[in-house]
């Protein structure tokens, strides 16, 4: 995995002059080094370029001031001075809507490989802020209003090329507010991560029946008769919550149920006959997806690695990152 | 978390609606100029995009958008002339920037259209620079940034929202600092590269070259200003403001028509006056006409303009726009610089056969009688003092035989029925006589002589032998008042009309007071009097050096108030006592690297603080448990000994810290 050469695949768009900075003053833009969150944005890192718009903007009043001065035509002068005043304001206030903007954290949910990595990037302020945006490429989400103490996210969409760790990597924060004639904007790299698991087959085969250990043993999953009751655990579904208990100790108590199983699920990296390693892991994740589903016992076993029984939430999440991570 | 996914590109119902206002309101001063058809396109183009919105229908072929605008452009050749002079470039700017309405569907289009919406109203300047009219663009220019502002903001909740148009009139606002400054410091020119200003203007016929019963009783109703003076000295008395205009030669038995000869005088310069000069500089507003307005008699011509033979003025070029310009008279009896030749004088006679045969009849009796000239003018102004002759702004219509139904029948009329009926009198008993229109007297208003257009009057001239021309003003004697005290004396005795009242013509003088000011030291101001105020500042050239300086400084102070306003009014959190103690205290943590993240609550902060920093740890804990306890607690009484404690652990933990 070199996360680095896949930043480099999709970095975002950058304009001329940036290209120019990017060569001469690497480090002015491009903060090599991934940066701590929460990150408040310093003034000396914004940019301000007019957009296309404002291009055009500053075209139609220069062609306003020679006509205007030309005729001495005061009223058209008066106008042509505002609008330069306007431009002025426009300047600073895009500038001083980005100043002190604070990206507070990012998060992900895992995705399959393929899919959209969705990273959202939480921005709050002590200020009300205006039509923030996140952009790469192929995506631009803004947000229109950031209120005063509350933190709000904006959706950053990434494709996933490799399974593994997605880091987020170098994102571009603008704004344009108010008039749409100046955008100004910051780069920053972020390296939260995003875990991409291997794309699941389509049309598996179906579950590795060869496995399958015909087994007396009880194991304690939520079955139907009541065992006992244990620490909550993360995972285990609020129903299980025995909530009297909880009221009287004031740890959280789940219940257990015990379950008799008739089968025992054994997926082995090892067993599956198939020349590319990515194919391989491919089907183990159909089925680890489908043993979930069906509420199988299933035990995933890598070349390192060894889920044990189980088929909690917790457990299926752990094979799939286990199997997202795989190296051979 | 809800996520709006918002479509940057096209555009929202909101947008569509400020688009096609700001488009409509930068048209809508043009219209006047325009042919009428103009109106209908607007209309039309208007309510066919906000209907494509509303029903979200499918955008218009190309083919048909580009028909149209083959047949607006035909249409505007056909009516507007192909060349390719200004006023058509302007139409034409116009016509595009509505037809562009037609294929605005993404945000692209619909920047370029606002922009060009600015230009649009500023060539609405080069007709006019009216006051009032500024009124309006500067609202249309509001509505135009504010378009600007809904483009980018992407909301689309209430049209008119009230914090959004608050922001846009507040930027605008705090633009106004440069502009102001900008205005008076920016170099102008002292004269135009290309073209002239006079291209562009529209004027509203006054007085005009031709009088015919009823043409000046029409302005006698229009209150609006035809010129302004500034005397140099004293104003003269009112019965001596004759303010000469065209002066008519031909008589067809209705109507009098002007002189066509063009014959300048080559009076020479240093002729030294016999009397004294009465000097003005008067400010006519736009007649779309050549002639300009001076007392009579005219002594000098102003550098624009001729001096007629029969002494009136002609400026070289068309008055379009505001003019100014300096002349000087002399208030005399007899004019005599005029060289009159045979050929003039019997065209100063000619009268149309076969009419008024009642006051010809009536003049040969006269004749008959071996009067001079002063005596026969006498005797026809006691006629028109001791018969029934009425002073009326609502004469009877006369047809046929003007002067003789005037004279011996209806005997109430207007000025222009005098100086006519005088005029032909005159002549059929043999006197070179002609009309003279223009106006008569003027209010004095804040400093200057205010002319309105209601002021428009005619009087006649007569021909006495071996003493030059003698004006005569036959209303005088029917009606004193009106030449003693001017047209206003007559408008108190009757109301022209339900408005007509003296308090509502007062307004209006004051109004113009403020337009006059408004003229003088903004509309007029140019690069003369810009290089005086360079010089207050200690300038005395403007050389490239200089402007560079007074520019930049401009430019650095406007950055200064623009950041300060922006810094004031910036939307934040308003802060209790406690949350700027609070503030401090992670200040403190903030300068050493520990930054607070807006999820963290006091007791995580604290928490996360006092791993970062054990040193710290008991100062942090009684912070935190004393802040808790004040800044939550029911009580409402302030505890100024506790407040203290809070501020001193804060102390204790930046000491601690160093």
């Amino acid at each position: 995995m070199k996360p680095e050469s896949h930043n480099i695949e999709r970095q975002a768009k950058i304009s001329f002059i940036e290209k120019i900075i990017k060569k001469f003053a690497p480090n002015l833009i491009l903060h090599k080094k991934p940066e701590k969150l929460p990150l408040i944005i310093n003034w000396r890192r914004i940019f301000i370029l007019p957009t296309k718009p404002g291009l055009f903007f500053g075209f139609i009043t220069f062609l306003m001031l020679v006509a205007s001065l030309n005729f001495n035509n005061n009223m058209g002068l008066m106008m042509t001075f505002l609008l330069f005043g306007l431009a002025q304001v426009a300047l600073y206030k895009v500038f001083l809507n980005l100043r002190n903007l604070t990206i507070d954290q990012v998060t992900a949910k895992p995705v399959f490989l393929g899919r959209k990595a969705i990273f959202k990037v939480f921005f709050s302020s002590n200020e009300t802020r205006f039509d923030i945006c996140l952009k790469n490429n192929s995506d631009n989400n803004c947000l229109l209003t950031l209120p005063i103490d509350e933190p709000r996210a904006i959706k950053y969409q990434i494709d996933t090329t490799k399974r593994g760790w997605l880091i987020c990597g170098k994102v571009k924060v603008m704004s344009s507010y108010p008039f749409g004639l100046f955008y100004a904007w910051i780069w920053t790299n972020l390296d939260d991560k995003c875990l991409v698991y291997p794309t699941p087959e389509q049309n598996p085969p179906p579950l590795p029946r060869d496995n399958i250990s015909e087994g007396n043993t009880t194991v304690i999953i939520n079955g139907e008769d009541f065992h006992g009751l244990k620490p909550y655990q993360s995972g285990d579904s609020m129903r299980l919550i025995a909530w009297k208990r909880t009221a009287q100790t004031g740890d959280l108590i789940s219940r257990e149920f015990q379950h008799t199983l008739g089968e025992k699920l054994l997926l082995d990296f090892a067993k599956i006959y198939l020349s590319d390693t990515e194919m391989k892991l491919s089907r183990l994740t159909a089925w680890v997806i489908l043993a979930y589903q069906q509420q199988q016992d299933f035990c995933l076993k890598l070349q390192t690695f060894n889920s044990g029984y189980g088929y909690s939430t917790d457990h299926y999440n752990k094979c799939l990152k286990a199997l997202a991570l795989f190296k051979n | 978390m809800k996520f709006k996914k918002i479509k940057i590109n096209t555009l929202n119902n909101k947008q569509i609606f400020w688009i096609l206002l700001s488009v409509t309101i930068a048209v809508i001063p043009h219209l006047p100029r325009l042919p009428i058809w103009f109106g209908l396109l607007l209309v039309i183009v208007v309510s066919i995009r906000w209907l494509t919105a509303l029903k979200k229908l499918k955008p218009m072929h190309n083919l048909v958008v580009a028909l149209i605008t083959i047949f607006t452009f035909i249409a505007i050749i056909y009516f507007q002339g192909l060349s390719l002079n200004r006023e058509i470039s302007v139409t034409l700017l116009t016509s595009m920037t509505v037809l562009k309405l037609l294929e605005t569907w993404r945000k692209r289009d619909a920047w370029m259209v606002v922009t060009l919406c600015y230009f649009v109203i500023l060539t609405r300047f080069f007709y006019s620079q009216d006051l009032l009219l500024i009124v309006y663009l500067i609202s249309s220019v509001i509505i135009i940034t504010h378009t600007l502002f809904v483009l980018q903001h992407n909301s689309n909740d209430n049209y008119l929202q009230k914090r959004e148009i608050k922001e846009t009139l507040g930027l605008l606002a705090a633009g106004i600092p440069l502009a102001a400054l900008f205005f008076l410091f920016f170099p102008r020119l002292s004269s135009p590269i290309w073209g002239s200003p006079n291209f562009f203007g529209e004027g509203k016929t006054g007085i005009s070259d031709e009088m015919s019963p009823g043409s000046i009783l029409q302005l006698f109703v229009d209150d609006s200003t035809a010129f302004r003076v500034t005397f140099k000295d004293e104003i003269p008395a009112n019965s001596n403001l004759y303010w000469r205009g065209p002066v008519l030669w031909d008589f067809n038995g209705k109507t009098w028509t002007k002189n066509n000869i063009k014959e300048i005088t080559s009076k020479p310069f240093y002729m030294t006056p016999r009397f004294p000069l009465v000097k003005y500089e008067v400010e006519l507003e736009p007649t779309g006409q050549h002639y300009l307005f001076a007392l009579d008699y005219i002594f000098h011509a102003p550098l624009v303009a001729d001096l007629m033979s029969d002494s009136r003025l002609m400026s070289k070029i068309k008055i379009n726009q505001l003019s100014h310009y300096k002349s000087s008279s002399i208030i005399k009896r007899y004019n005599a610089d005029e060289i009159l030749t045979k050929e003039k004088l019997t065209r100063l006679k000619t009268l149309p056969k076969g009419f008024n045969p009642k006051t010809l009849a009536l003049m040969q009796q006269w004749k008959k009688l071996n009067l001079s000239s002063e005596q026969l003018i006498q005797k026809a102004l006691t006629l028109f003092a001791n018969e029934e002759f009425y002073y009326s702004y609502s004469p009877p219509k006369l047809l046929g035989d003007t002067v003789d139904q005037f004279l011996f029948e209806t005997k109430s009329g207007f000025c222009e029925h005098y100086a006519s009926a005088f005029t032909v009198m005159m002549r059929a008993a043999g006197l070179p006589a002609r009309v003279v229109t223009g106006y008569q007297g003027g209010i004095e208003n804040e400093g200057y002589l205010l002319v309105k257009q209601s002021d428009a009057h005619a009087w006649s001239e007569v021909w006495i032998h071996n003493k030059g021309w003698l004006r005569v003003d036959p209303t005088a004697a029917v009606s004193p008042l009106r030449v003693e005290q001017g047209s206003q004396a007559l408008m108190s005795e009757n109301s022209r009309n339900w408005l007509d009242t003296s308090w509502y013509r007062k307004l209006g003088e004051r109004y113009d007071g403020v337009r006059h000011k408004w003229n003088k030291w903004i509309r007029d101001y140019n690069a003369s009097r810009q290089k005086a105020i360079f010089q207050v500042f200690g300038f005395d050239s403007q050389d490239g050096k200089s402007i560079a300086i007074i520019l930049g400084s401009i430019m650095l102070f406007s950055t200064f108030l623009v950041v300060l306003f922006l810094y004031l009014t910036r939307p934040k959190r308003k802060l209790s006592h406690y949350d700027k103690i609070y503030d401090k205290f992670t200040h403190v943590f903030h300068k050493k690297g520990l930054v607070k993240t807006s999820h963290q609550g006091v007791l995580a902060f604290s928490k996360a603080a006092a791993k970062k920093f054990p040193i710290t740890k008991v100062a942090i804990n009684e912070f935190s448990q004393l802040y808790l306890k004040l800044r939550f607690s029911n009580q409402t009484k302030p505890h100024k000994q506790l407040d203290k404690r809070l501020l001193i652990l804060v102390e204790k933990i930046k000491d601690m810290l160093k």
